[in-house]
C-alpha cells in the first residue's frame, strides 16, 4: 500500500458529504445522516490507512488533519442528529462544513507530511493529536452555538442547542488543555522550559482564555442571543483559522 | 468591594485585555524588529531579564508590563469569584458539579501561580554554544563543559536552514537517539553532574536540567567541526505546574460529564418530544 491509494477512500468521503450536505439542504434529513455516516467511516479508513503508512496518527499538514477534524467533527455531527432531529439546523452545518474541508484537499497535494524526527516521542504525538481534537470539537461547538441563532423561534430548542454547544466547549477546551500539557512536557525536555515566549504560545494562550470568556459572559451581554452565539463560536472558527494559517505558512 | 472584584463584568474585561495583550504579543513576535526582543525573554529567568535586557527595547517591556498587569487582575479575579460565588454554591443541590466547578477554579489559580514563579525561582542560561573541549562559566557560579560529541548523520543536514529543517530532519535523515554530546556540569572544580545528552533526554540531577537543543555545525582549519546548543536550567517548582496542569485538565473532562448529566435533565424535562419544538416557517 502507498500513499497514492489514500485517494479512493478519500474520494468516498468527499462524495458521501458532498450528498449528505444536499440532502441536508433539501430537507431529507435522516437520509443526510446515514450518507454521513458513511463519509465519516471513509475518513476513518484514511485515518487507519495513515496509520498503517506513517506508523504514526495523523498529526498536521492539509491532508492528514483535515481528514482528521472532518472524522471527528462528522461523528458529532451524527451523535447529534442520532436522538433528537433538528429539522436539519444542525445536519445543512455540519455536512457542509466536513463536505468544504474535504472538497479544500482537491486543490492541495494529497500527501502525508514528511515524517519528522520528533514524532516518535509520545509526548509530541499527544500534542499533536490532543490539538486536531480540540478543533474539531472546537468546530463542533461553533456549529451548534450557529445553530441556536437560526432557531428564533423556538427559546426551548435555543437553549438546548446552546446547551449543548456549551458541552462541546467544554470537552474542546478540555482536549485543548490536554495538548497543552503535552506540548510543556514536550517543551521542558526539548527546550529546557515548560513555557516559550513565542507567537506559538501567545496563540495557545488567547485561544484558552477565549474559550474561558464563552462562559463568563455577564448577564446582560448573555441574555442576548447573537452575542452568546458569537462568544460560543468564535473560539472553533478561529482556532481552526490559525490551523489554516499554520499550515500556508510552513 | 469583593463583590465587584469577582464579578463577571470584571473577568470579561480581564479576559479582554489579556487577549489583546497577547495580541499585541503575537504583532511583536511577527514583526522583524521585535521578534529578537521576544526571543530574548526566553534566554534567561525572568527576574534576570528584568534586570537588564528587558530595557534595550522598551516597548517590549512596556507589553509585558500590560501583560502581567492584565494577568494580574485575571487572578484576582479568580480568587474573589472563587471566594464569593464558588465556595457558597457548594450548598446547592449540584454539589458534584459545584464541588467540580470550584476544583477547576482552583486548580487554575495554582497553575497561573506556578507560572508565576517560574518568572523568580531557579535559574535558566539557554543558547550556550559549546564545540568539543570548550567551556563556559555560567553567572551563577556554574561552569559548563562540553566533552564530546557524537553525530552520525549527515552534517549536511545541519546546515539547512530552519524553514527546510521540518522536511529534511525525518525519522529516516535524524536519529536523535545515536546522535549525542557528553557534557560535564561543574562548580568550582567539584562535579555536580555529567554523562550523556541527547535531544528530548534531558540530564537531571534534583531540578537542573542540562537540555540539548540541538547541533550546528562550523568551519574550522577547513573542516566541519560540530557543536551543540545547550540550555542549563532549574525550576523547583516544576512538579507544582504540571501536577496542577493535569488536574486542570482532568478536572474539565469530568465537568463534560457534568454538563451531560444537566443535558439529560433538561431533554427529560420536556414534555413533547424535542423533534416537533421547532418550525421554521411559523
Amino acid at each position: 500500500m502507498s500513499e497514492a491509494h489514500l485517494f479512493w477512500p478519500y474520494i468516498g468521503a468527499l462524495a458521501a458529504a458532498l450528498a449528505a450536505a444536499f440532502l441536508a439542504w433539501t430537507g431529507r434529513v435522516r437520509a443526510a445522516s446515514r450518507a454521513g455516516l458513511i463519509g465519516t467511516g471513509f475518513c476513518a479508513v484514511c485515518v487507519v490507512m495513515i496509520i498503517y503508512l506513517a506508523d504514526r496518527p495523523p498529526l498536521f499538514g492539509p491532508f492528514e488533519s483535515f481528514v482528521s477534524i472532518a472524522l471527528v467533527l462528522g461523528l458529532s455531527g451524527w451523535h447529534g442528529e442520532r436522538k433528537i432531529n433538528f429539522n436539519g439546523l444542525l445536519a445543512k452545518r455540519f455536512w457542509t462544513l466536513i463536505a468544504l474541508l474535504l472538497l479544500s484537499l482537491l486543490f492541495s497535494p494529497r500527501r502525508l507530511n514528511p515524517d519528522y524526527y520528533m514524532y516518535d516521542y509520545p509526548w509530541t504525538v499527544f500534542f499533536f493529536v490532543f490539538r486536531l481534537t480540540a478543533v474539531a470539537v472546537l468546530l463542533a461547538a461553533s456549529l451548534y452555538h450557529l445553530a441556536a441563532l437560526e432557531a428564533k423561534n423556538s427559546p426551548d430548542l435555543r437553549g438546548f442547542l446552546f446547551q449543548q454547544g456549551r458541552t462541546f466547549l467544554i470537552l474542546g477546551g478540555a482536549f485543548f488543555l490536554a495538548g497543552e500539557f503535552s506540548g510543556s512536557v514536550w517543551s521542558l525536555n526539548w527546550l529546557g522550559d515548560f513555557w516559550r515566549w513565542s507567537r506559538g504560545f501567545f496563540e495557545s494562550t488567547a485561544m484558552f482564555l477565549l474559550i474561558s470568556a464563552a462562559f463568563h459572559l455577564p448577564a446582560k451581554w448573555a441574555a442576548s442571543t447573537t452575542i452568546r452565539a458569537v462568544f460560543g463560536a468564535a473560539p472553533g472558527l478561529l482556532i481552526f483559522g490559525l490551523i489554516i494559517i499554520h499550515q500556508l505558512m510552513e | 468591594m469583593l463583590n465587584r472584584l469577582s464579578s463577571f463584568t470584571f473577568t470579561i474585561y480581564s479576559l479582554a485585555s489579556l487577549i489583546l495583550s497577547l495580541g499585541f504579543g503575537i504583532g511583536l513576535a511577527f514583526s522583524q524588529t521585535y521578534y529578537p526582543a521576544i526571543r530574548g525573554i526566553n534566554q534567561t529567568l525572568i527576574r534576570d531579564w528584568l534586570k537588564g535586557p528587558a530595557w534595550e527595547d522598551p516597548l517590549t517591556a512596556g507589553w509585558f508590563m500590560v501583560l502581567c498587569a492584565a494577568a494580574l487582575s485575571l487572578f484576582i479575579n479568580l480568587a474573589a469569584c472563587t471566594i464569593t460565588k464558588l465556595l457558597p454554591r457548594l450548598h446547592n443541590r449540584d454539589r458534584f458539579r459545584s464541588a467540580l466547578l470550584l476544583a477547576v477554579h482552583l486548580l487554575l489559580v495554582l497553575v497561573m501561580i506556578g507560572h508565576g514563579a517560574a518568572f523568580f525561582l531557579g535559574f535558566k542560561y539557554e543558547d550556550i554554544r559549546l564545540t568539543p573541549g570548550r567551556s563556559l562559566d555560567l553567572p551563577n557560579g556554574l561552569t559548563v563543559k562540553l566533552e564530546e560529541v557524537r553525530f552520525t548523520d549527515d552534517v549536511a543536514l545541519l546546515k539547512a536552514d530552519q524553514r527546510s529543517a521540518r522536511r529534511l530532519f525525518t525519522r529516516a535523515a535524524f536519529h536523535r537517539r545515536s546522535n549525542t554530546a557528553r557534557v560535564l556540569v561543574s562548580r568550582e572544580g567539584r562535579k555536580i553532574t555529567g554523562g550523556e545528552v541527547r535531544i528530548i533526554d534531558p540530564l537531571k540531577n534534583g531540578p537542573l536540567r542540562l537540555t540539548l537543543t540541538g547541533f550546528f555545525s562550523q568551519r574550522q582549519n577547513s573542516q566541519d567541526q560540530i557543536g551543540v546548543n545547550l540550555t542549563v536550567s532549574s525550576n523547583p517548582l516544576s512538579w507544582f505546574f504540571f501536577a496542577s496542569y493535569a488536574l486542570l485538565a482532568g478536572g474539565c473532562f469530568l465537568l463534560v460529564l457534568a454538563a451531560r448529566r444537566q443535558e439529560i435533565k433538561q431533554v427529560r424535562r420536556f414534555p413533547l418530544s424535542i423533534n416537533s419544538i421547532y418550525h421554521p416557517k411559523v
